[in-house]
C-alpha cells in the first residue's frame, strides 16, 4: 500500500516505517501537498516519536510556510470583515479559508492558496463595487473574452487582487459552473449557511461543506493533491458525525435534495477504500443507489485510484488517468458545444 | 464620548532594541518596523493594554523626556496615526 | 540528498565538484530524491535537452543537455529554499576561518561570489555562496558547501587569483551570461556538518575603478538589509525576527565598496585579525 495512505489511516504505523518508506513517504507528501499535514498528523497523534533529520526538517519546513499563508489570510479577512459586517447578505467563506475561520481541527497545516467567498448571485453586483471600493481589481492583462467568459458561463467573477494582499480573491455566487449538465440550486446552500461566532462570516454547513469538496474533487480540472481533497471529505464527515447525531441523515437528505448523490457514491466509497471511512449502514445503502451501471462504477473507480494512489513504477497510468478525468470534468461542466468553442479560443485557434 | 487609544486587540507585539532603535513585530499581521525613540516610548505606555488618551500619551512621554506636556502633543498625535496605520494600535471609544 | 543520472557528462562533473563527499548510508533518510535525466522523445537526438525531477515531479522547463551541471545546481537550489523554513535562508555568501564565520549578504552583481570564491582561495572554509542558512536556536550559520558559479569577467579574475581552487567546464551563454563553478574545497565539504558562529556581517560592492570603502553601519541599517535580503523572513515569523535582532547584535556590520579583489580580501581579513587578542 501507499505509504502516505497507511499513515494517514494510521498515524501509528510510522513507528515501523523503514528508511526507504520514510522517503517514500517524503515524496507521496510532496506530491500530494499534504507535508504540512503530515507534520500536524504526526505530532498530533504520535507526539513522543523522534522523526529522521531530514523528514523532520521537510515536515515541520513545510508546515511553517503553511502557517505564514494562514497569517496573511487572516490578516485578509480582517480586512474584508470590515466589508462583511456592512451588508445584509451573507459573506460565505469556503474552503481553506473557512476551515481556518471556524476553526475545524483539520485547518492545520491545510495549505491555501487564495480565498474563496460565496455570495447570493442577486448581491452579486453590490459585493463586487464594494470590493472595487476598497481597492480590489481584475488582472489587468485580463482579455475580454476571459472576462465575458467569467461573467456569462463560470460561477465566479474573475479573480481578484488587491495592492495590499498577496493572495488572490475568488468570489463564487455558485457551488459549480452555471453551464454544467447537473446545475445546482445553491438557494438552500446559502440559506442553511451558518455564522462564525463572533465574526462577521459564514460558512457552509458541515454537511454542505462535504458535498462541496465532493463536488470539486470530482469536477476539478486540477488533479494532483486529490488525495488531500480525499482526506479533507474523509475528516470533515469523521467531525460532522462526532459534533451532530443527525449529520448522516442529513448528508445523504441534502445531498439528494441538490442531486449530489453521485459524486457523494463515488467519495464515501473512495474515503472507505482508502481511509477506512465507514457511514452507517443505512446511509450507505441509500448511497449505493446512486452508484451508476457496473462497467461506469468500475471505470470510474479504477481511473481514480491509478490517480489518487500513482504506482511510481507506471507513471505512464497517472498521466492516462489525469488526461482523461481532465476531459470528463470539462465534459460534466460545460454542454458540448461550448467546451469545443472553449477548448478551441484557449488553444488559441481562434485568434487568427 | 473620549476617544483613547489601545494596541490593536488582535495583536501581540514583540519589541527588541535594536542600536538607537526599537525593532517591532507583529504576530498578527508578521510585519516588522523599525521605530525610532517617540514612537517606541508610546507603543511601550500601551504595551500593558492599557488605553490612553493622546493627551495622557503626552504627558507619559513629556514626564521621560522633562519638559511641558503641551510641546509633545503634536508629535504624540503625529506618531498615533503612523501607528494606526501600521495596524499596530487602534483608536477605542472609553 | 539521492541523485540519479543518465547523462555521463553530468555525473562526470558531479564527481569532481563533490569528490570528497562521503556517500549517504542506505539507512538514512534523505531530505531529497533527485534526478537528472535527458528528455524523451524527438528532442533525444535533435538539439537534446535534459529535465531536473524531484520525486517524480518537473518543476522547471528543460534545459540544452551541455548545461545540465547548471541546471542541476539552481534546481537543487530551488528545491532548498522552497523547504528549508525551518531555518532562516539569506542570500549571502558565509566562509569561515578559525571559527569566526563572515557573512556577505548581496543581491546579484555585488560581487558577492567572487568575493567570496577569493576567500575560499585564501584558505577561508566555504559554508555557503548563496544560501546563508541561519538556524534559530543558536544563531549559528549550517554549511552548506556548493559549487560556485563565477560569471563572466570573474572568471579570469579568479583563476588568476587562486589558480590552485577546482575549476569546472564553461557554459556559454547562460541567462546569466558565461558561467564556470568552482568546486567546493575538499576540507569544506568534508566539515560541512559543522555549524559556524557569525561574527561580521560585510555588504560587499563591486564598482569598477572604486576605491576600498569600508565603513561600519549602525545595527538597525544591517538589521532592515537582511530583512530584505533574506528569502523567507516573512515566512519565518516572530522566530526570524529574533533571529535577525540576535544576529545583528551579536554581530559588527560593515558594508564594502571595492573596486579591486586583493584589496577586498585583505580588507575582510584584516577586520577577523583585528579582532584576535
Amino acid at each position: 500500500m501507499n505509504t502516505l495512505i497507511a499513515v494517514l489511516r494510521n498515524p501509528d504505523c510510522a513507528r515501523e516505517l523503514s528508511p526507504s518508506q520514510w522517503e517514500a513517504l517524503l515524496g507521496e507528501g510532496r506530491r500530494s501537498r499534504m507535508l504540512a499535514r503530515l507534520h500536524h498528523l504526526l505530532a498530533h497523534e504520535v507526539p513522543d516519536l523522534d522523526l529522521p533529520v531530514a523528514v523532520r526538517d521537510m515536515l515541520s519546513g513545510h508546515a511553517r510556510y503553511v502557517a505564514h499563508m494562514h497569517v496573511l489570510v487572516r490578516s485578509e479577512l480582517r480586512g474584508l470583515g470590515k466589508l462583511a459586517a456592512q451588508v445584509e447578505y451573507p459573506v460565505i467563506l469556503l474552503k481553506g479559508a473557512a476551515y481556518l475561520m471556524a476553526e475545524l481541527p483539520f485547518a492545520a497545516g491545510r495549505g491555501l492558496s487564495d480565498i474563496d467567498v460565496l455570495v447570493p448571485r442577486h448581491a452579486l453586483p453590490d459585493f463586487e463595487q464594494r470590493l472595487r471600493d476598497v481597492g480590489w481589481e481584475f488582472d489587468p492583462n485580463l482579455t475580454a473574452y476571459d472576462n465575458q467568459y467569467y461573467r456569462q458561463w463560470s460561477h465566479e467573477l474573475p479573480p481578484l487582487r488587491h495592492s495590499d494582499c498577496s493572495l488572490e480573491l475568488d468570489v463564487h455566487h455558485n457551488l459549480i459552473q452555471v453551464t454544467s449538465r447537473s446545475a445546482l440550486d445553491v438557494a438552500p446552500v446559502i440559506e442553511r449557511s451558518e455564522r462564525v461566532a463572533g465574526t462577521p462570516f459564514y460558512v457552509l454547513a458541515p454537511t454542505d461543506r462535504v458535498l462541496h469538496s465532493a463536488l470539486h474533487l470530482m469536477m476539478s480540472d486540477e488533479l494532483r493533491g486529490g488525495i488531500r481533497d480525499l482526506y479533507d471529505i474523509h475528516v470533515a464527515c469523521l467531525h460532522g458525525a462526532e459534533r451532530d447525531a443527525n449529520f448522516w441523515p442529513d448528508l445523504l437528505a441534502h445531498g439528494r435534495a441538490l442531486g449530489l448523490l453521485r459524486p457523494l457514491y463515488y467519495c464515501l466509497s473512495l474515503a472507505g477504500d482508502l481511509f477506512g471511512l465507514e457511514p452507517p449502514d443505512t446511509v450507505w445503502h441509500t448511497v449505493l443507489a446512486a452508484r451508476p451501471a457496473y462497467p461506469v462504477d468500475r471505470l470510474m473507480s479504477t481511473l481514480m485510484r491509478w490517480h489518487l494512489v500513482p504506482q511510481v513504477d507506471q507513471p505512464w497510468r497517472v498521466t492516462a488517468a489525469e488526461q482523461l478525468l481532465y476531459l470528463r470534468s470539462h465534459w460534466i461542466r460545460m454542454p458540448p458545444g461550448l467546451l469545443l468553442r472553449h477548448l478551441v479560443q484557449k488553444s488559441g485557434l481562434m485568434a487568427s | 464620548m473620549m476617544h483613547g487609544w489601545q494596541l490593536s486587540s488582535h495583536d501581540t507585539l514583540i519589541l527588541e532594541e535594536i542600536g538607537d532603535c526599537v525593532a517591532v513585530y507583529s504576530n498578527a499581521t508578521g510585519e516588522t518596523h523599525l521605530l525610532d525613540a517617540l514612537p517606541a516610548e508610546v507603543l511601550s505606555c500601551l504595551s500593558s493594554g492599557a488605553c490612553l488618551t493622546h493627551l495622557e500619551l503626552a504627558v507619559a512621554v513629556a514626564k521621560v523626556a522633562d519638559e511641558p506636556w503641551e510641546n509633545w502633543l503634536p508629535q504624540v498625535c503625529n506618531v498615533l496615526e503612523r501607528l494606526a496605520s501600521m495596524q499596530l494600535v487602534e483608536r477605542f471609544a472609553r | 540528498m539521492r541523485l540519479g543520472s543518465d547523462v555521463d557528462s553530468f555525473s562526470a562533473t558531479w564527481q569532481r565538484s563533490y569528490a570528497s563527499l562521503d556517500v549517504l548510508p542506505e539507512d538514512e533518510v534523505c531530505h531529497f530524491r533527485i534526478v537528472v535525466e535527458r528528455q524523451l522523445g524527438a528532442r533525444r537526438w535533435y538539439r537534446p535537452q535534459v529535465v531536473f525531477r524531484i520525486e517524480g515531479l518537473t518543476p522547471f522547463d528543460p534545459y540544452p543537455l551541455d548545461h545540465a551541471f547548471p541546471m542541476f545546481e539552481w534546481g537543487l537550489n530551488w528545491c532548498i529554499a522552497m523547504s528549508a523554513h525551518d531555518y532562516l535562508m539569506l542570500h549571502s555568501a558565509v566562509v569561515e576561518r578559525d571559527g569566526c564565520a563572515v557573512v556577505l549578504p548581496a543581491q546579484p552583481g555585488s560581487g558577492k561570489s567572487t568575493l567570496c570564491a577569493a576567500l575560499v582561495g585564501r584558505g577561508w572554509r566555504l559554508l555557503s555562496d548563496e544560501f546563508g542558512i541561519l538556524r534559530h536556536a543558536d544563531g549559528c550559520f549550517l554549511p552548506l558547501p556548493r559549487a560556485a558559479p563565477l560569471k563572466n569577467a570573474s572568471i579570469p579574475l579568479l583563476r588568476d587569483f587562486a589558480p590552485h581552487l577546482g575549476f569546472g567546464p564553461r557554459y556559454a551563454k547562460t541567462r546569466k551570461g558565461d558561467v564556470v563553478h568552482m568546486f567546493p574545497p575538499g576540507d569544506s565539504l568534508q566539515r560541512q556538518a559543522d555549524p559556524a558562529r557569525p561574527r561580521f556581517i560585510v555588504f560587499p560592492r563591486y564598482e569598477p575603478g572604486a576605491a576600498l570603502q569600508l565603513q561600519e553601519q549602525p545595527p538597525e541599517v544591517a538589521m532592515t538589509r537582511l530583512v530584505n535580503n533574506s528569502f523567507n523572513y516573512r515566512v519565518s515569523g516572530a522566530l526570524g525576527f529574533r533571529s535577525l535582532c540576535r544576529l545583528v547584535r551579536e554581530c559588527a556590520s560593515y558594508q564594502l565598496i571595492n573596486g579591486d579583489l586583493s584589496e577586498a580580501v585583505a580588507a575582510v581579513e584584516s577586520l577577523v585579525q583585528a579582532r584576535e587578542p
